[in-house]
């Protein structure tokens, strides 16, 4: 019994090991878009809002001068407007191709 | 089947091997095939290394004693519920049981990993895979846990009577597998590194993990420190034991990277500092896993003495070597994107706090290694124990919970001094008024005012945060107290369930202080029907049942305990005494509220009809367990991940680009 | 109800004539080593040794000893050597022991906050007005951010 076991564990380590290199990939495109970066998720859209959110609420609750509030609620919308044109102009480069 | 287990432990060994290397090799030659087969070698692993494990626990059941570990670890008259405890009890099964968990949350964090670090996946698992290559070959050429005897003995030698306790079945897993994957954080950061990318990519998974580990260690160390209350006798919790103190050291280095990987992830600050932080952590584990193993030390935790040592030594020394030469390697890489806007924020309380907490853990490691030190270069026999690490570690702890209550109120990047002093004003009056009615009620201790008024600050300033943060969301989006305070909370789920845990710290600060400064100990002899007074309370001793069983005497005692002539209670503390082990386990009978614990333990049975008792009165011990599961809590909430509320910004901007044109 | 006088409690633990500070005598075995333990004080275990230990403590504060006379008599050579304090004497090469941590503490803060100043002068400089054409150009993008915050603020307002 152990051994029919075991020669059973086996068989299923060998199959799942072998099975990505006997069968030829379809989306080598897929495998190769893993490879590209994705956008790390600083400097991101999302952490920018996110950035933009915490610093409305610190202010709510005063603990940001006024002055400074405008300054870097200023500086973080610029940021995302940036990373908005960018996405746009590298969309835009995607379509022309 | 224990044949099927030993087979399932070599094949992993091969598994984690192959991976390691097919990882490696098709990262390098760009070979993604390879790479997809290294990653599932990663996940059958698991499941070999599951077979592995479970033919062990079934060789305890059928209390197999061809088995060298199952003989020395259990015996016929051991109720089969503490073959989970068994399990771990020596060298061997605490290897497999490392390298099963490390298997399945490696696999886990694998397969989880976030898109931003795919493409140094293959990098991480190498490193996962090499460290499980690590443990299973000890396993396999120095410590099996499938080696059998020359010839089968008709009874095991038994368990352990210290471990046969209920804290006894979370505390070592928890620990054990809360050290050992600090691997992965690290790996990721590491995998990242080696991958040329250096830059923010491995922090959402590098956070997940080193907070969830982070909870995972505290759990293991509160219920450690829980087990010592109830079972060790002496009626403290914490003794700075030099493996307490391996266990310690590493999550103090942890509690500094969830902080600053915030700074990180919120600022894009504190690069290298980061990596550097998650890699002290990791040597810390492994220093940590070397003492468990055969350190030097000698501790209460030296369960398996073994010719193990310098085996775990090599590898701390490549665990830590390696790292450091690969940061340096990609030195240039990690410069950090934003400046400091100023020394008033967040960033820079952040900072502060890490470099407390760092001290916390160099001045606990000076302390080990000293009498090292002493006895080479002074040729001097020197202890460091309990009173040292209070003194050095009790005033960087208290500057900790200090900043505790300074630190939330800070913004991001710059604070306004004038709203900082507005902001402070009720958590300060708080702390004031509390020291103040702390020194009228009598209590003069200066650590203990100090203490219990940090400790007002804290909640003070957390709740404030709170109220504060409610009404502003009431005056700006007209939310009802309740609906706003929830909805404050989820919109910042990190800061917010950081606040609980917080809480928990400020629980578990309470007990320390209480227990310390105020602790009333009380040893006693009397014979049946005598009685002593303790504070308030008057401890009458009832009588003792001798129970003998085959492999131990059971002392179960009974006491009743009054108050201001009342009966409160009825409590049987008992003492055990095993043969076997020429030892005597106790377990204490406490009857805890929020106020204060009664402490009772048998400390002996004398041949005249007397018992010794331990007696202690042990105030605010109660809140310590408690903040056991606050601290869960806020971790979970700290985790819960934030629903997307962006849409692509693609499909965002496209109508304004068409505006544009 | 029998009362178990405060004498028979310091005959049972220890034997002495005289009378000490339990508390006093409680905080002395927090600070010595039981020689046969592994890492345990002598308060901490039920060895015989360190019950004997135990009781000498008591002797030597009902014979007039102070803490530190009684830990010195512990410490002799020909007793149990420094080894059985729990912590480094603080002198001589020892006191190296207790020096070390806080130096390197302050040394840290020091460090770390100087950094800081570091990073925050160069921060100082940068951060140019941007160009006007550039400030056009974002102009849509600026009012696509705008409304999605007001968006999200939206969408969090619905579903509560």
């Amino acid at each position: 019994m152990p051994l029919v076991l075991a020669i059973a564990v086996a068989l299923l380590i060998v199959g799942v090991v072998a099975w990505p290199l006997l069968v030829r990939r379809r989306h080598p495109a897929a495998e190769q878009a893993a490879h590209d970066a994705p956008p790390a998720d600083v400097g991101s859209l999302e952490s920018v809002y996110e950035a933009i959110r915490t610093l409305q609420m610190e202010h709510s609750l005063g603990r940001i001068s006024d002055a400074d509030f405008r300054e870097q609620l200023h500086e973080y919308r610029r940021q995302a407007a940036v990373i908005l044109r960018d996405a746009d102009r590298k969309a835009g480069e995607a379509r022309d191709e | 089947m224990a044949d099927l287990g030993a087979a399932c432990l070599w094949m992993g060994l091969a598994l984690a091997a192959y991976s390691f290397f097919a990882s490696a090799a098709g990262q390098l030659r760009g070979a993604p095939a390879l790479v997809d087969s290294g990653r599932k070698a990663s996940y059958v692993l698991v499941v070999a290394l599951l077979v592995s494990t479970l033919s062990l626990v079934e060789s305890f059941i059928a209390r197999d004693f061809s088995l060298k570990y199952v003989a020395e670890h259990s015996n016929l008259a051991m109720p089969n519920i503490y073959t989970w405890v068994a399990f771990y009890a020596g060298n061997e099964g605490s290897l497999l049981y490392i390298a099963f968990a490390l298997s399945a949350m490696s696999a886990l964090a694998i397969w989880l990993a976030p898109a931003s670090t795919r493409p140094t996946l293959a990098w991480t698992t190498a490193i996962l895979m090499l460290i499980e290559v690590f443990f299973l070959a000890v396993m396999g050429f120095m410590a099996n846990p499938f080696a059998k005897l020359p010839f089968p003995v008709p009874d095991g030698q038994g368990i352990n009577p210290l471990l046969t306790h209920f804290g006894m079945f979370f505390h070592p897993p928890a620990l054990m597998a809360g050290l050992v994957s600090i691997s992965i954080p690290m790996a990721f950061s590491l995998g990242s590194l080696i991958g040329g990318k250096g830059g923010d990519e491995w922090i959402d998974a590098g956070r997940a993990w080193g907070v969830g580990i982070w909870a995972l260690l505290a759990a293991g160390l509160l219920l450690g420190s829980w087990w010592a209350y109830t079972i060790l006798g002496w009626g403290g919790f914490w003794f700075w034991d030099p493996v307490e103190n391996a266990a310690f050291m590493p999550w103090i280095a942890l509690t500094a990277f969830v902080h600053s990987i915030m700074v990180q992830k919120r600022r894009g600050m504190f690069r290298m500092w980061n990596i550097v932080l998650i890699d002290v952590a990791f040597g810390l584990a492994l220093y940590g896993m070397f003492m468990n193993r055969g350190g030097p030390v000698p501790s209460v935790h030296s369960f398996g003495a073994s010719t193990l040592g310098w085996v775990f030594l090599l590898f701390l020394a490549f665990g830590v070597a390696v790292p450091l030469a690969i940061f340096f390697w990609r030195y240039d890489r990690m410069r950090s994107a934003q400046r400091l806007d100023s020394m008033l924020s967040r960033e820079a309380a952040f900072l502060v706090n890490n470099l407390l907490l760092l001290g916390i853990a160099f001045a606990t490691l000076w302390g080990t290694v000293y009498p090292l030190l002493s006895r080479l270069f002074a040729e001097q026999e020197i202890t460091v124990a309990r009173p040292f690490y209070d003194q050095v570690n009790g005033p960087l702890m208290l500057a900790l919970v200090l900043l505790m209550g300074v630190g939330p109120l800070l913004p991001w990047r710059r604070a306004n001094l004038q709203s900082l002093q507005r902001a402070l004003l009720m958590p300060g009056s708080a702390a004031v008024a509390t020291m103040l009615l702390l020194v009228v009620m009598g209590i003069r201790q200066p650590y203990a005012v100090i203490g219990f008024g940090l400790c007002a600050l804290v909640s003070a300033s957390i709740v404030g945060e709170w109220v504060r943060g409610t009404l502003a969301r009431r005056r700006s989006a007209g939310d009802s107290p309740v609906v706003g305070f929830v909805r404050l909370i989820m919109a910042n789920r990190p800061r917010y369930g950081g606040y609980v845990v917080h809480l928990a710290v400020v629980m578990v600060a309470l007990g320390v202080v209480g227990q310390s400064f105020y602790g009333v100990q009380r040893d006693v002899a009397l014979m049946p029907g005598e009685s002593v007074t303790v504070g308030a309370y008057t401890m009458e001793y009832v009588d003792t049942t001798a129970l003998a069983f085959v492999d131990r005497t059971e002392f179960r005692t009974t006491v009743e305990v009054y108050r201001d002539g009342e009966l409160l209670t009825v409590m049987h503390p008992q003492r055990t005494f095993h043969p076997a082990f020429n030892m005597a386990s106790t377990r204490a009978a406490i009857r805890s509220t929020p106020v204060e614990d009664f402490y009772v333990v048998p400390s002996e049975n004398r041949e005249d009809g007397a018992v010794g008792f331990r007696i202690l009165v042990n105030p605010l011990v109660w809140w310590m367990w408690v903040a056991g599961p606050v601290m869960i809590f806020g971790t979970v909430i700290a985790l819960w991940p934030a629903r997307a509320t962006v849409r692509r910004p693609v499909s965002v901007a496209s109508p304004a680009a068409g505006a544009a044109d | 109800m029998v009362m178990a006088s405060a004498s028979s409690v310091a005959a049972q633990s220890g034997g002495a004539a005289g009378s000490y500070d339990e508390a006093e005598a409680q905080a002395i075995d927090r600070m010595l080593m039981c020689p046969v333990c592994p890492a345990q004080t002598i308060d901490q275990t039920e060895v015989a040794l360190a019950k004997q230990m135990r009781a000498q403590v008591r002797e030597l504060l009902a014979s007039g000893a102070t803490r530190d006379e009684a830990l010195a008599w512990f410490a002799a050579p020909e007793r149990y050597g420094p080894g059985v304090l729990a912590e480094p004497p603080r002198s001589g090469f020892n006191l190296i022991a207790w020096i070390v941590p806080g130096v390197v503490v302050v040394a840290a803060l020091a460090g770390g906050l100087l950094t800081l100043r570091a990073m925050r002068r160069r921060s100082d400089g940068g951060d140019s007005a941007a160009p006007a054409d550039e400030i056009n150009e974002l102009q849509p993008y600026l009012a696509a951010v705008d409304r999605d915050l007001a968006l999200d603020t939206d969408t969090e307002r619905s579903d509560g």
